[in-house]
């Protein structure tokens, strides 16, 4: 693997302000995707795991702001800040370069459009030229190079946003061009493991069961061949043997295209079973990142060990973590979690415990640990 | 040990409509032959995956569901029961037979026996946030079972309430509360204290954790592991999240498409699987550990339509041990010995 790092999130601040009082929703948020790896974010609801997901998209619904930090993305050689592109920089960055899969997949298809269509539209938004001019070739090929549909495309190859193109490309067939799309569609399909693509790419959302619909969202977010993948909690609402298979999915796709996948979810066992590393977020903090072997075998934060002891294990009875997550209007000072942690610190009352690498790759935010006292 | 609960054979099938008419043109056989026994006191895990037709089981059992053949004994003593399965095989239609099934039989209660049943049985649903009616007061929640049975009403029904409360792990002043002022975890204790109020004997956990967080959720699991032992509770706790049933429960079923297919003690069940799709699905539970990784998929496919299930054993689509005796007939749960029953013509060789 790699060391390249693809994204890298620092010091993210959001905040969002409800009548209720402003929510701290994340609080210096610290993680970095390497290229090629999946990453596991790991916490309880209202951790701020799906905000740091969206932010990454520059997606953070109002009344959320984002308030400070960075967000480096690598695009080419040089590394572009997300949180100031511009917004058709932004829309070119999202689906080219990262892409993003939402938990309920039928909330996200539209019921009325056919799979084939829906796909499609995002290959037409980001992906014009290369159809375009696939489409053309096959044209040149069956000797129609020189008729009103060739000549059609070309022009819009070549001024896409001129008036006579966009008046002349309402007529004449676009016969060719939906081929195209229809091949790339299929295509996409077959490669997140659908049996009898042309047959479902013709479907309408409520035709697909549960897993299939979230095959279908995946291939939709794979349709650019983006270098990052965003996954939020993909299997919450699908059953184990159907989960196992979109978890072998998501694997091969990591083989397959050296995806790197930021994988959230909150379940420990699908972390276990899948990613390289793990980021651990509590009331808005990443409290600790860490390989996942690493993780599993010597926890340092002690959110992190509270959370692994939680797991259900037959003759152990029940380990729960006492208290409640803490409100994240008016926080507490210091360290979020001190008020349920067995070995709180007088520090931890007074200053935020810093973020600091204390092993090789492994780093935690605990006063415990080191850190500077 | 005596048997709190025995089902045999029961079926649940809903009419789809259509037409002019609304004629019924085909059914939906969410629960189709069940037979289990529940032993007093214990906590009797059932587990399928989505659509299997367990909360259908769940709530026809607690007769909120009306079953369409079957019959269902709920503390009937076991020779009663005995008798009666004796008579339905020599003479179906005794007089005997019927007096004895209206007597102990609670799938044909109605009216007032209904009522007192309704008593000894409770359910807690998955999501206290559509199950508890948003505007009543935690009070009237929890305290309208006693009302609606007769069993205390005014200052003694606050009493019993605050009672109840305090026993989940909430407080007299929760009693003036809406259930939104609460996190998921309360509400869900608010639900559960509404379920034994009435101090039922028979308690049915419909996916009780699944809104909740891990940390939450391991608190309510050790609340009803305590609640069992206090008041003498038998559980029936429905799950498809099959690592909590394996810490909680004593014996486990596994459901598929309205039918059991396997079911003994959990430690059977978990260690040696027989059936193959118990088998998968336990095989389908990822691991919280990292050094045992599993990168093969254990089943292929989904869950078929309980509109047209297949033919014989419903399983044999996606079994890889399907032979052509699954295709036609279907298998019938066999004990294979030490109280380990399993539906597979592969397992039970002497019976194909």
């Amino acid at each position: 693997m790699s060391l390249k790092t693809l994204v890298e999130v620092k010091n993210l601040e959001v905040n969002f302000y409800t009548y209720a009082g402003i929510v701290e929703a994340l609080d210096g948020v610290n993680i970095f995707l390497r290229e090629g790896e999946i990453l596991g974010l790991v916490g309880e609801t209202g951790s701020g795991k799906s905000v740091t997901s969206l932010s990454v998209m520059m997606l953070v619904p109002p009344p959320g702001r984002i308030e400070g930090g960075s967000i480096l993305l690598e695009t080419g050689n040089d590394k572009q800040d997300v949180l100031l592109m511009d917004d058709s920089a932004l829309r070119s960055m999202r689906g080219n370069e990262i892409s993003m899969i939402f938990q309920e997949p039928r909330a996200y298809l539209n019921p009325v459009y056919t799979v084939e269509d829906q796909i499609g539209e995002v290959m037409l938004v980001h992906r014009k030229p290369e159809l375009l001019k696939n489409a053309v070739a096959t044209l040149e090929k069956n000797n129609k190079r020189r008729t009103f549909e060739a000549n059609n495309y070309r022009r819009m190859l070549k001024a896409p946003r001129s008036l006579a193109t966009r008046f002349l490309q309402r007529f004449g067939s676009k016969k060719t061009l939906k081929a195209e799309v229809r091949k790339e569609v299929v295509k996409v399909l077959k490669s997140v493991e659908i049996p009898d693509p042309e047959r479902v790419a013709g479907m309408y959302p409520h035709e697909l069961s549960g897993g299939m619909a979230q095959r279908v969202v995946i291939a939709m977010a794979l349709a650019c061949n983006p270098k990052v993948l965003i996954a939020d909690e993909p299997t919450t609402n699908l059953d184990v043997t159907v989960q196992a298979q979109i978890l072998n999915l998501v694997r091969l796709l990591k083989k397959d295209f050296n995806s790197s996948i930021l994988y959230i979810t909150h379940d420990l066992g699908v972390v276990a079973q899948l990613c390289d590393r793990v980021a651990v977020m509590y009331a808005g903090n990443v409290v600790e990142t860490a390989d996942v072997f690493e993780i599993f075998s010597n926890p340092l934060h002690p959110y992190t060990r509270a959370l692994l002891e939680s797991i259900p294990r037959p003759g152990k009875g029940f380990k729960s973590i006492p208290g409640i997550v803490p409100s994240l209007i008016n926080p507490i000072s210091g360290c979020r979690f001190r008020d349920r942690c067995s070995y709180a610190l007088e520090i931890c009352q007074k200053v935020k415990p810093p973020f600091v690498e204390l092993k090789k790759d492994h780093f935690a935010a605990c006063y415990l640990h080191g850190g500077s006292r | 040990m005596s048997y709190l609960l025995q089902v045999r054979n029961l079926k649940k099938h809903f009419p789809i409509t259509g037409g002019v008419l609304k004629r019924s043109v085909a059914s939906v056989k969410a629960v189709d032959g069940v037979t289990l026994d529940v032993l007093k006191g214990e906590c009797f895990g059932l587990v399928g995956e989505s659509g299997c037709g367990k909360t259908t089981l769940g709530k026809t059992i607690l007769r909120l569901y009306k079953p369409n053949a079957g019959s269902i004994f709920f503390g009937a003593p076991s020779d009663a029961v005995n008798e009666i399965n004796n008579l339905e095989r020599t003479n179906p239609k005794s007089r005997r037979l019927r007096r004895l099934r209206e007597q102990y039989d609670i799938s044909t209660y109605r009216g007032r026996d209904l009522l007192l049943l309704r008593r000894k049985m409770q359910i807690v649903y998955q999501d206290p946030t559509t199950s508890l009616d948003p505007r009543m007061l935690v009070k009237d929640v929890v305290g309208e079972p006693l009302v609606a049975q007769g069993i205390a009403k005014g200052e003694e029904a606050k009493k019993m309430v605050i009672e109840i409360l305090e026993r989940v792990g909430l407080s007299e002043r929760a009693l003036y509360r809406f259930p939104h002022e609460f996190s998921g975890g309360q509400r869900q204790r608010v639900a559960i204290a509404r379920a034994l109020v009435s101090r039922p004997d028979f308690v049915i956990l419909d996916e009780p954790t699944s809104a909740v967080d891990v940390s939450v959720r391991a608190q309510l699991l050790n609340l009803f592991t305590d609640l069992q032992k206090e008041y003498g509770l038998t559980y029936m706790f429905i799950s498809h999240d099959l690592s909590i049933v394996e810490c909680i429960s004593h014996r486990v079923a596994i459901m598929y498409l309205g039918k059991i297919v396997e079911y003994s003690t959990t430690e059977e069940i978990f260690e040696k699987p027989l059936h193959p799709y118990s088998q998968a699905l336990i095989a389908s539970v990822p691991v919280p550990d990292p050094a045992r990784r599993k990168e093969s998929v254990p089943l292929k496919g989904e869950v078929p339509s309980p509109v047209n299930p297949p033919t014989g054993c419903r399983f044999h689509p996606r079994c890889p041990l399907a032979m052509d005796a699954c295709k036609q007939k279907e298998p019938d749960l066999i004990d294979t010995g030490n109280q380990h029953y399993v539906a597979c013509f592969a397992v039970n060789k002497e019976n194909r």
